[in-house]
């Protein structure tokens, strides 16, 4: 039974007549980097919000067709509830950044999950060691730059730990060397997790397991 | 000929941090500058600093020969055109095509057909007229950066400082990003522009710096 | 000091200015807010800030001021002049209310310097639930976001050499609406991509949770807070004494 499964899937925007997603099906398991290439305005990020659940239970659209995860209808839990299970990291920081030091926008996913607090601690640690940015921890958000703020929003994917994590082209705005500590933490965590990545570059494609192209 | 800015021994803090120390650097009006570094090494500073948005800083700047600090901003922005790092900080209207009709008219002029002509023909340069009336905020990333780039066609006689325009953008957009540098340099025009990745403008630039360790160092380009 | 310190800073100097009965009274209520604010704001610049605030404050309490001055029409006449007559129970009710206004504008603006996720940990400490916690904190945290998304229309106007005070008389609704419409449906936006990043984070997942950060009291806060509760009652003693 793989991990994530989309069958069928049809997607349109409402108030639009053309469907974005056409009888798209997909599988995938742990232990797999998925990279999912497209253009500017190709559905990457409907296709990341549709799996995650965000389609169309906040945002609106018609959609036919099943997403499961771990053989669960997406549709029947709400977003708190697919949190253990599927997490995405949006493109712009902003829209995701809550917190003004960047170690309560790290804790906050494992505090709502009920993780110990040791836990909590070796997970921040962990995680902000591998992504190169323990020496912001105590930060204001605010005074960081774009890039560290993106690296803060991935990081806080990785400390909250879902099944699966969904990253909206990450490397938007990322030095090579961010970069890297990125491909690293997905290495590193890559035998439990699945993890999917949409990219308009194709930076990742060599840790890649299989590239789906959007058109 | 004289640089249009001239660092000189200038140092920048922030919260008790060092960004610059004593660094020094020339850029000509007539050249393409594209200064590469890490996160947190200080582009975005750099570039605050020269748009004259941070004053608070140590050395001297020269700009058009004159003390840097001692020109007012309305002079700097009418011959400076500054693109920010984050997209939708550039973006004003409610619609691609409304955000450039008020670069246009700037709610002094009424809005006739021959800026809409315009208009029309940089949306489409941009590759972002299928969108144009779309809510802005609706838009992806890629195809708002399209509409900010678009926005530097009505700025076309001014210096540019660019704060990391490749973000967001798939290889058509840095396409359309290099042709309009391109454009902009052969009319006699540079710009300076900050970047993760300065490989992508190697065609187009004259120099390339890099920021490091609070200090700066051309490390390609013209000398 | 702890944010749970400045609440109860807060409670107990807006609970003061509204019982006290006298202008000289209030005036000693203000230097202490004043005081308060200035040396314990937790920005930088503390006298630089509260006199950037005082200074708008100052603007809308000298408005309401005259309006109390030329609208109570009790007591002696102190000064007539064609349809102005002000009145010596105007005047003093004028000055109550005003500095009451100001002393409550004050104190309330010191939450706006803390942050806002220590302000949600101060009422955490008092037990509030945290959902609830989290609303109030989010108001704060919705006020500096739209001032940010402010500032940055203002900076995109100048950048644009757009003076909107040059801008026509019949231009400038246009000009405003089209200004403030996006600023609005932006921060609008963003909140809700925010609402939608807490809850893929799994808030409200569980009715407990962890708190891996949390806030305690230290010794001066402590100090602070008894000094201030037994102020407070002293003052509210001899008040209900005379």
């Amino acid at each position: 039974m793989p991990l994530l499964n989309a069958q069928y899937l049809f997607f349109k925007y409402e108030q639009t007549d053309e469907w974005l997603m056409k009888d798209f099906n997909f599988s995938a398991d742990k232990n797999e980097v998925i990279i999912i290439n497209g253009s500017n305005g190709c559905g990457k990020t409907t296709l990341l919000s549709l799996m995650c659940g965000i389609i169309p239970k906040e945002i609106k659209g018609v959609k036919d067709g099943l997403i499961s995860i771990q053989d669960i209808d997406i549709d029947e839990l709400s977003l708190p509830e697919l949190s253990p299970l599927v997490s995405m990291v949006f493109q712009e920081p902003e829209m995701q950044l809550s917190f003004p030091i960047v170690e309560q926008e790290l804790a906050f996913g494992p505090e709502n999950l009920n993780v110990p607090i040791e836990e909590i601690k070796n997970r921040i640690k962990s995680v902000s060691e591998i992504l190169e940015i323990s020496h912001l921890l105590k930060s204001e958000i605010g005074t960081l730059s774009y890039g560290q703020k993106k690296l803060v929003t991935i990081a806080s994917a990785f400390t909250l730990s879902p099944d699966i994590i969904l990253l909206d082209e990450p490397e938007d705005g990322l030095s090579e060397k961010s970069i890297r500590s990125i491909m690293n933490c997905i290495t590193h965590y890559k035998q439990d997790k699945l993890t999917i990545i949409s990219s308009t570059s194709h930076i990742f494609d060599d840790m890649a397991n299989r590239i789906i192209s959007l058109s | 000929m004289n640089p249009y800015f001239s660092l000189q021994n200038l140092s920048f803090s922030y919260n008790d941090k060092s960004i610059f120390n004593e660094i020094n650097l020339e850029i000509q009006r007539n050249e393409v500058t594209v200064i590469s570094g890490e996160n947190g090494t200080g582009k975005t500073t750099l570039c605050k600093i020269l748009f004259g948005l941070l004053t608070q800083y140590k050395g001297n700047i020269a700009f058009e020969e004159k003390d840097f600090l001692s020109i007012d901003q309305t002079y700097i922005t009418s011959k400076i055109a500054y693109i920010q790092e984050q997209t939708q900080n550039n973006l004003l209207g409610a619609t691609p095509n409304e955000d450039l009709a008020i670069w246009q008219h700037k709610f002094q002029k009424k809005d006739n057909d021959q800026f809409k002509e315009t208009r029309d023909a940089i949306l489409k340069r941009s590759d972002i007229k299928e969108q144009a009336e779309k809510p802005i905020w609706a838009l992806s990333a890629g195809q708002q950066k399209r509409v900010v780039l678009a926005s530097l066609l009505f700025n076309k006689e001014k210096f540019w400082i660019l704060d990391d325009p490749l973000f967001s953008l798939d290889s058509k957009g840095i396409n359309i990003l290099l042709s309009i540098l391109a454009q902009h340099k052969l009319s006699g025009s540079g710009a300076c522009i900050a970047t993760q990745r300065p490989k992508t403008f190697s065609l187009v630039a004259d120099r390339i710096y890099e920021i490091k360790d609070t200090t700066i160092e051309q490390i390609a380009g013209n000398r | 000091m702890n944010a749970r310190t400045y609440l109860v800073i807060t409670i107990i100097i807006s609970t003061l200015s509204l019982v006290q009965r006298s202008v000289t009274q209030l005036c000693i209520l203000l230097a202490v807010c004043v005081l308060f604010v200035g040396f314990l704001s937790p920005t930088k610049k503390r006298f630089v800030h509260l006199w950037k605030r005082l200074r708008f404050l100052l603007i809308l309490i000298l408005f309401i001021f005259i309006l109390q001055l030329l609208f109570r029409h009790h007591g002696e006449v102190l000064f007539h002049w064609s349809f102005i007559t002000l009145y010596s129970e105007g005047m003093l009710i004028a000055f109550m209310v005003s500095i009451r206004l100001l002393i409550l504008l004050l104190i309330v603006s010191l939450l706006f310097d803390i942050p806002y996720y220590d302000f949600l940990l101060a009422l955490r400490g008092w037990k509030i639930p945290y959902e609830f916690c989290l609303m109030i904190a989010s108001t704060f945290y919705f006020v500096h976001m739209f001032e940010d998304q402010l500032k940055t229309t203002k900076d995109q106007l100048r950048f644009r050499e757009i003076n909107f005070g040059k801008i026509p008389l019949f231009r400038k609704f246009h000009a405003f609406s089209a200004i403030i419409f996006p600023v609005l449906a932006h921060a609008m936006h963003t909140v809700r991509y925010r609402a939608i990043a807490l809850d893929i984070k799994g808030f409200r997942l569980h009715p407990n949770r962890t708190y891996y950060i949390s806030q305690k009291l230290k010794w001066f806060d402590y100090i602070i807070q008894i000094i201030c509760v037994l102020s407070f009652f002293l003052v509210m003693y001899l008040l209900l004494k005379s």
